[in-house]
C-alpha cells in the first residue's frame, strides 16, 4: 500500500537484522534506549509486513497472476560451472502471511518482554535481567531470520534462514545458563545448567531433521537444476511435456520421492513432529516470551511453511510421477499420529508451559494433516487453505496463551499448576484473555480456532479421508479436555499452598503491567474476532491456492459454513469441556488412582520415547566413541609409536657401524661395491 | 580490467619478493634475537606483515584480478630451450588467497606468541623458525614445478620439527623428541611417497611443469588410464598422510598434543593445507578422469575420517585434543569434496580449505587464550566462563557453530558445495547410484556429529557454574582479542557473501578442470 512490494520484501528482512546488530551499540548508551529501540524495530518490521499484506488484500490481482514478484537481489555464489545461485525475495500470499505472523506477533512479544523481563527485588525495587542485550539481540535476530526464511525465493536461502532461527532458539532456550540459584529477578525461576542442556537438545534434535533437509535440497537441485521456487514449480509443470528418456524418467520416479521425504525430515524436526518431537517440551526452559514467539507462534511454523511451500510443487510432480504421493501419505499420517500422541501427553502435565508445549506439537500435527491431505484429495485447495488458516489461527491463540501464562508465572513465581489455582479474582484481564485463547485452542465457536478446525474437518470428511478424520476428531476432544483442565487448575478452584504462602509474606498477586496487558488484549481480540479474518484470508489465499494447485471453484466452499461437521464440533464441547469443568473447576471425582496407574505413568514418561532416545543416541553414542578411543585409537597410536621407535633403533644401530675402524669401513665398502655390481649386472 | 591497487616493481614480482623477504627476515630475526627479544619479535612480525602486503598486491594486481596469472619461471637444470627442471613462481586466483591465508596465520601466530610464549631462552630461534616455516609453505603454494613443490614441501618439515622438539609442552625431553620424531617420520615418508609418484610422472610425461602436465598424455590419453590410476593413487597416499586421513592420521594426535598453540595453529591450520593444496593443484587436474571410478572408495575413506575424528573428539577430556581430532575430522570434508571429482565438490573443498584454515586456527587461539587465563584445558576443571570472558566466548561459539556447518557462517558455504558434489554423482543420468545417495546423506550426518561435540564443549567450558578456582578470570589481552575478532568477522562475512572470495578463485578452478 505505502511501500512498493519489491522494496518492502527486502526491507522487512533488513530492518530487524540491523536492529539486532545495533542492539549492543544502544545498550552502551543506555539500557532503556536499547529496550525502546527493540520495540520500535519490532513495530517497524510489523508495519512493513502488514503493509505488504494490505497491498495484497487490496489488489488480489497481484496474487492471481503468476509469476509472483520474485526479486533477485544478488549473486550469492557461483559454484563450479553451475548456474549462479541468486538470492532474492519471493512475494506471494503464503510468504507475506508468514512474514506478518513472524513480524506482527514478534512485535507484540517484544513489547511484552519489556514488562516481563523485569521484576522486583526483595526491597521492591525494579530489577532488570543483566543479560538483556543478549536477549534483545537474539529476539530481533530471530525475527530477521524467520522473515528471511519465509520470504526467500529459493530452497538454499530458506535453509540459511532455517538455521538462523535454530541458532536463536538454541541461544534463547539456554538464556539463563549460568546459575543454579534463581535469577536475580525472582519473578521467574530458572534451572541454570539444565537450561543449557535443553538448548543443546533442541539444536541437536532439529539438526537431525536438517541433515535430511540439506541432502534432499541438494538432490532436488541436481534433478531440477535450480533451488528457486518459481523455477522448481515451472519444472514440475513442464514435466509432462519434457521428453524424458526412459532411464531418466525411471531415476526421477525413484529419486523424487526419496528427495521429498528427505526434505520432509527438516519440517518434522523443526515443527516437532513424531519422531523428532522430543525437543519442544524441554525448550520451555527458556523465558516464556521466547516460548511464545519461537516455540509457538513463529519458528515451529517454519516446518509447516516449508511443507506448504513444496506441496504445490509436489502435487504437480505427482501428475507425472505418481510415486511421490507417498510424501503426502507420510505428511498426513505423521501429523495425525503426532496430534493424537502429543494430546495424550498433555493430559497429565503439571507445568502450565509444558501443557502448552504438548498442545503446540499436537496442533502442528493438525496442520500437517491438512497439508498432507491436500495432496491426497481432489479439492486440494480446500485442505491446503485449511492448513494455512489453522497456521494463522494457532499463531494468534497460542502466542496469546503463552503470554497470558507468562503473566501468571510472573505473578505466581512458579511454573507448576499445582502452585496456582483461584487466580481469577486477582488477575481478571490475564484470566479473561487466557480463557479466550483456551476457547480458541479447544475449537469453540465463534473463536478463530473453531473456524480453522472446522475447515480441516470439513476437508477431511467430505473427501472421504475418514480414518484421518477420526483420529483428528478424537484428538480434538482430548484437546478440549486438557485445555480446560489447565484453565481450571490455574484460575479456578482453591488457592494453592504456594500462593497462600506468598500472600502471607506480603506478596500480593497482582495484574501485569501495561506493556504486558496491551499485547494480551490485542491478541485476544484477534482470537475472538477471528471469523472476520476468514473472508479476508480467503479472498487472497484461495485465488493464490487455485493458481498453484488445480483450478478450483472457490465459491463452492462457503465462508463461515456451518456444515455437517459443526455438529461434531458441538460434540467436542460435551465430551471434552464438560468433564474438565466437573473435575477441575468443581473439584469432583478422584482420579489419583488412574493418574498413578500404568497408563498415567506411560503418559507422564512421554510414552518412554524420550528415555529410549537418550539411551540409544546419547549414551550409546558416547559409549561407542569412548570404546573407539580406548580400543582402536590407542592401538593405532601405539603401533605408530613402535614404528617410529623402530626407526629410531635402526638408526641407532646404524650409528654403531660408524666406528672409525678402517677394517670395518673397507669391508662395508666392499659389500657396497659388490651389491652395486650385482644389481647392474642382474637387471 | 584494472587491478584495485598497483605499485611498480612490488606488484610485478610479489611472489619472489615475499619469499626472499621471509627468508631474509627470518635470518635477521635470528641475528637480532641474540641481542634483543623485542627486536626479534618486531622483525618476525614485520617480515610476515610485509609478505602479507605483497600478497595483497598480488591479489589486487590487474592480472590476478582479471583471472589471469603472474608467472616467473627460471631454468634450473637443463639448457635454455629444453629445461628439465624449472624454478618458478605462479601467482593466480588460487595461489594468492592460499598464500594470504598461510601468511595471515603466520602473522597471527607470531603476534599471539608475543603474549603466549613467555620465558623463551632465545626468542630469535623461535621467531626465526616460525618465519622460515611460513616461508617454506608459501614456497609450496607458488611452485610451478613438481620437484620445486616437493623441495619446499620437505624443507618445511625442518623448522616444523624443530619447533615441536624445542618448544613442545611436555617437560620430558625424551617424550618431546619421540613425538616430534614420529611426526617427522610420518610426514617425511608421506612426502617421499609422493616423490615416487613425481618420478613416475616424469618418466612418462617428460616434464615436471605442473601446468604442462594438465594436458599431458597421461591426463588425456585413455590408453594410459591404468598408469594414471597408479600414479594418482600413489600421490593421494602421500598427500593423505599429511592430510591425516584415517588410518594414516596416527602422527597427528601426538604432535598436536605436543606443539604449543602458535605452532599448532601453523601445523593444523596451515601445513595440512599445503597437502590439500597439492591435491587440488596437482592430483585433481591431472588425474580426475583416471580416478573418477575410485570416487566411492575415496569418499568412504573421507567419511570414515569425518566420523572417526568426530567420535574421538567427543570422547576427549581435554579441549586441545578435542580440537585436534576435530581438525582431523574436518580435513575429511576436504577429501570428501575432492573425491566427488565434480567441479562443485572441488569448489567446495577449495573453499573449505580456506575456511578450515581460518576456523581451526580461531578455535586453537581461543583454546590458547583459555589456557593462558585459567591454566588448564581440562573440561572437568572449566565451566561457566561465558559471563567471565564474554568476547572470547562469543568468538568461540561463532567459530564452533561455523565448523558445525551452520549458515550463514563461512563453513556452510563450502560444505553445501562439498555435499552437492556427492548429490550430483547420485543424480547422474542413467540410473540412481545408491552408493552416492547414501554417501551424500552420511556426509551430511557428520555435520550433525560436529555440532554435537562442539555444543557439548561450549556447555562444559562456557555455560553452567564457574568453579571457584576460576572466579577471577577475565577476557584475554587486546592482542588476542583482536586476532580472534578479526578472524570471526571474516567467518561471518565470507558466510554471508562467499562470492566476495569466490569470484577470484572459481575461474581458476574452472580453467584447471577444463584442462584436465
Amino acid at each position: 500500500m505505502m511501500l512498493p512490494l519489491e522494496m518492502a520484501g527486502w526491507l522487512v528482512i533488513v530492518v530487524p537484522a540491523i536492529g539486532a546488530l545495533l542492539t549492543p551499540v544502544f545498550a552502551r548508551i543506555h539500557g532503556a534506549l536499547r529496550d525502546f529501540m527493540a520495540v520500535l524495530v519490532g513495530f517497524v518490521t510489523a508495519f512493513i509486513a502488514v503493509d505488504m499484506v494490505i497491498t495484497l488484500v487490496l489488489d488480489p490481482a497481484i496474487v492471481q497472476t503468476a509469476p509472483f514478484p520474485d526479486v533477485i537481489l544478488f549473486t550469492w555464489v557461483v559454484a563450479g560451472d553451475l548456474a549462479p545461485i541468486e538470492f532474492g525475495v519471493l512475494i506471494d500470499a503464503l510468504s507475506v502471511l508468514m512474514a506478518m505472523i513472524a513480524a506482527g506477533i514478534g512485535s507484540l512479544i517484544i513489547l511484552f518482554s519489556v514488562g516481563y523481563m523485569t521484576g522486583h527485588d526483595e526491597e521492591g525495587k525494579l530489577v532488570k535481567d543483566p543479560s538483556l542485550t543478549r536477549y534483545y539481540f537474539f529476539m530481533q535476530f530471530f525475527v530477521a531470520g524467520m522473515v528471511l526464511l519465509v520470504m526467500s525465493n529459493n530452497l538454499l536461502q530458506t535453509f540459511i534462514g532455517w538455521e538462523i532461527v535454530g541458532l536463536c532458539s538454541y541461544a534463547l532456550i539456554g538464556f539463563w545458563h549460568n546459575v543454579k540459584t534463581p535469577s536475580p529477578v525472582p519473578e521467574y525461576e530458572t534451572e541454570g545448567d539444565y537450561n543449557a542442556v535443553c538448548g543443546m537438545k533442541a539444536f541437536m534434535v532439529t539438526r537431525v531433521g536438517d541433515i535430511g533437509l540439506l541432502a534432499g535440497i541438494l538432490l532436488i537441485y541436481f534433478m531440477a537444476g535450480t533451488f528457486n521456487y518459481t523455477e522448481l514449480f515451472a519444472f514440475a509443470r513442464s514435466l509432462p511435456e519434457l521428453h524424458l528418456t526412459a532411464d531418466f524418467a525411471q531415476m526421477l520416479s525413484l529419486l523424487l520421492p526419496i528427495a521429498a521425504l528427505l526434505i520432509l525430515a527438516g519440517p518434522i524436526g523443526k515443527s516437532a513432529q513424531f519422531p523428532l518431537h522430543t525437543w519442544l517440551p524441554e525448550a520451555m526452559a527458556g523465558p516464556t516470551t521466547v516460548s511464545a514467539l519461537i516455540h509457538a507462534a513463529a519458528m515451529v511454523k517454519a516446518g509447516v511453511y516449508l511443507v506448504a511451500r513444496v506441496v504445490p510443487i509436489f502435487i504437480e510432480i505427482a501428475l507425472t510421477f505418481v510415486s511421490i504421493t507417498i510424501f503426502f501419505q507420510v505428511v498426513a499420517w505423521i501429523g495425525a499420529f503426532t496430534a493424537f500422541m502429543a494430546a495424550t501427553m498433555a493430559l497429565v502435565q503439571d507445568e502450565i508451559k509444558k501443557v502448552l508445549a504438548y498442545s503446540t506439537i499436537s496442533q502442528l500435527g493438525y496442520m500437517f494433516v491438512a497439508l498432507g491431505a491436500s495432496g491426497l484429495v481432489a479439492e486440494s485447495v480446500a485442505a491446503y487453505s485449511a492448513g494455512a488458516f489453522h497456521l494463522l489461527a494457532h499463531a494468534i491463540f497460542k502466542a496469546l496463551l503463552f503470554l497470558a501464562a507468562g503473566s501468571v508465572l510472573h505473578a505466581v513465581q512458579s511454573k507448576s499448576m499445582k502452585d496456582m489455582g483461584g487466580l481469577w479474582k486477582d488477575m481478571k484481564i490475564t484470566a479473561t484473555t487466557f480463557i479466550v485463547g483456551a476457547l480458541a485452542l479447544a475449537g469453540v465457536a465463534p473463536t478463530i480456532g473453531f473456524w480453522s478446525k472446522e475447515m480441516i474437518f470439513e476437508a477431511l470428511w467430505h473427501e472421504g479421508e475418514t480414518l484421518l478424520f477420526m483420529v483428528t476428531f478424537v484428538t480434538a476432544i482430548l484437546t478440549a479436555f486438557y485445555t480446560f483442565r489447565m484453565v481450571g487448575m490455574t484460575f479456578f478452584g482453591e488457592k494453592s499452598a504456594h500462593i497462600r504462602g506468598l500472600e502471607s509474606h506480603g506478596h500480593h498477586i497482582h495484574e501485569a503491567p501495561i506493556t504486558m496487558k496491551v499485547p494480551l488484549v490485542i491478541l485476544a481480540a484477534f482470537a475472538a474476532g477471528g471469523m472476520l479474518l476468514q473472508p479476508i484470508f480467503f479472498n487472497t489465499f484461495a485465488p493464490f491456492g487455485s493458481l498453484l494447485l488445480h483450478p478450483f471453484d472457490w465459491s463452492s466452499l462457503p465462508v463461515w459454513s456451518l456444515g455437517f461437521t459443526t455438529l461434531f464440533t458441538v460434540g467436542v464441547w460435551c465430551a471434552g469441556i464438560i468433564p474438565a469443568y466437573v473435575i477441575y473447576f468443581k473439584g469432583r471425582g478422584d482420579f489419583t488412582g488412574l493418574r498413578n496407574g500404568p497408563l498415567g505413568r506411560f503418559l507422564e514418561n512421554r510414552w518412554y520415547i524420550n528415555a529410549a532416545y537418550n539411551r540409544i543416541f546419547v549414551d550409546g553414542y558416547l559409549w561407542l566413541s569412548n570404546g573407539l578411543r580406548t580400543r582402536v585409537e590407542s592401538a593405532l597410536l601405539s603401533f605408530s609409536e613402535s614404528v617410529s621407535g623402530g626407526m629410531d633403533t635402526i638408526s641407532r644401530g646404524w650409528r654403531r657401524t660408524m666406528t672409525g675402524v678402517l677394517n670395518t669401513n673397507v669391508l662395508g665398502m666392499m659389500i657396497g661395491i659388490i651389491a652395486f655390481l650385482l644389481i647392474v649386472i642382474l637387471f | 580490467m584494472q587491478g584495485l591497487l598497483s605499485i611498480p616493481v612490488l606488484s610485478e614480482y610479489p611472489m619472489i619478493l615475499s619469499v626472499v623477504l621471509l627468508l631474509l627476515g627470518g635470518l635477521l630475526t635470528l641475528v637480532a634475537g641474540r641481542w634483543s627479544e623485542k627486536a626479534s619479535k618486531t622483525l618476525a612480525g614485520l617480515s610476515l606483515l610485509g609478505a602479507l602486503f605483497l600478497n595483497f598486491l598480488l591479489l589486487f594486481s590487474p592480472e590476478v584480478w582479471s583471472h589471469n596469472e603472474i608467472l616467473h619461471v627460471f631454468d634450473w637444470i637443463g639448457s635454455g630451450d629444453s629445461a628439465i627442471m624449472t624454478f618458478g613462481f605462479r601467482g593466480d586466483g588460487l595461489s594468492a588467497p592460499v598464500a594470504i591465508l598461510i601468511l595471515s596465520l603466520g602473522l597471527f601466530s607470531v603476534t599471539f606468541s608475543y603474549v603466549y610464549m613467555k620465558n623463551l631462552t632465545n626468542s630469535g630461534h623461535y621467531y626465526a623458525l616460525m618465519v622460515w616455516f611460513v616461508a617454506a609453505m608459501v614456497g609450496v603454494v607458488y611452485a610451478t614445478d613438481l620437484l620445486q613443490f616437493f623441495l619446499f614441501y620437505e624443507v618445511m618439515l625442518i623448522p616444523a620439527f624443530l619447533l615441536v622438539y624445542l618448544y613442545g609442552v611436555s617437560d620430558d625431553p625424551t617424550r618431546r623428541s619421540r613425538n616430534a620424531f614420529q611426526f617427522w617420520i610420518w610426514t617425511a615418508v608421506g612426502g617421499l611417497i609422493s616423490l615416487i609418484a613425481v618420478f613416475m610422472l616424469f618418466a612418462d610425461a617428460g616434464s615436471l611443469d605442473i601446468v604442462t602436465l594438465y594436458s599431458s598424455s597421461l591426463a588425456v590419453d585413455p590408453m594410459k588410464v591404468d598408469l594414471a590410476k597408479t600414479i594418482g593413487l600413489i600421490f593421494l597416499l602421500g598427500f593423505g598422510i599429511k592430510l591425516g586421513l584415517v588410518p594414516l592420521h596416527v602422527w597427528a594426535p601426538p604432535v598436536y598434543g605436543e606443539a604449543p598453540i602458535p605452532v599448532l595453529v601453523l601445523l593444523s591450520g596451515a601445513m595440512t593445507k599445503t597437502a590439500a593444496y597439492g591435491v587440488i593443484r596437482i592430483v585433481i587436474p591431472i588425474f580426475s578422469t583416471a580416478l573418477y571410478d575410485y570416487s566411492t572408495g575415496l569418499m568412504t575413506i573421507s567419511v570414515i575420517t569425518m566420523f572417526y575424528g568426530a567420535m574421538l573428539a567427543i570422547a576427549q577430556k581435554d579441549l586441545k585434543m578435542m580440537l585436534a581430532y576435530s581438525s582431523i575430522s574436518q580435513l575429511g570434508y576436504l577429501m570428501f569434496g575432492y573425491s566427488t571429482m565434480t567441479t562443485i565438490g572441488l569448489s567446495g573443498a577449495a573453499f573449505q580449505l580456506i575456511n578450515h584454515g581460518i576456523l581451526a586456527s580461531l578455535m586453537f587461539f581461543c583454546a590458547g587464550a583459555i589456557k593462558m587465563k585459567t591454566g588448564t584445558m581440562d573440561f572437568d576443571r572449566l565451566g561457566g566462563l561465558a559471563p567471565k570472558m564474554p568476547v572470547l566466548a562469543t568468538t568461540f561459539v561463532i567459530g564452533a557453530l561455523a565448523l558445525a556447518g551452520t549458515p550463514p557462517l563461512s563453513a556452510f558455504a563450502g560444505e553445501w558445495m562439498i555435499f552437492a558434489g556427492a548429490a550430483e554423482r547420485a543424480v547422474e543420468a542413467g540410473g540412481v547410484s545408491t552408493a552416492f545417495l547414501v554417501l551424500t546423506v552420511v556426509g551430511v550426518v557428520a555435520t550433525g556429529l560436529t555440532a554435537g561435540y562442539y555444543l557439548w564443549a561450549i556447555r562444559r567450558v562456557f555455560f553452567g557454574q564457574v568453579p571457584e578456582a576460576l572466579e577471577g578470570v577475565s577476557d584475554p589481552s587486546k592482542i588476542i582479542l583482536s586476532i580472534t575478532i578479526l578472524m570471526t568477522l571474516l567467518v561471518v562475512i565470507l558466510g554471508i557473501w562467499p562470492w566476495l572470495l569466490w569470484q577470484i578463485v572459481n575461474p581458476v578452478l574452472l580453467s584447471m578442470m577444463g584442462g584436465g
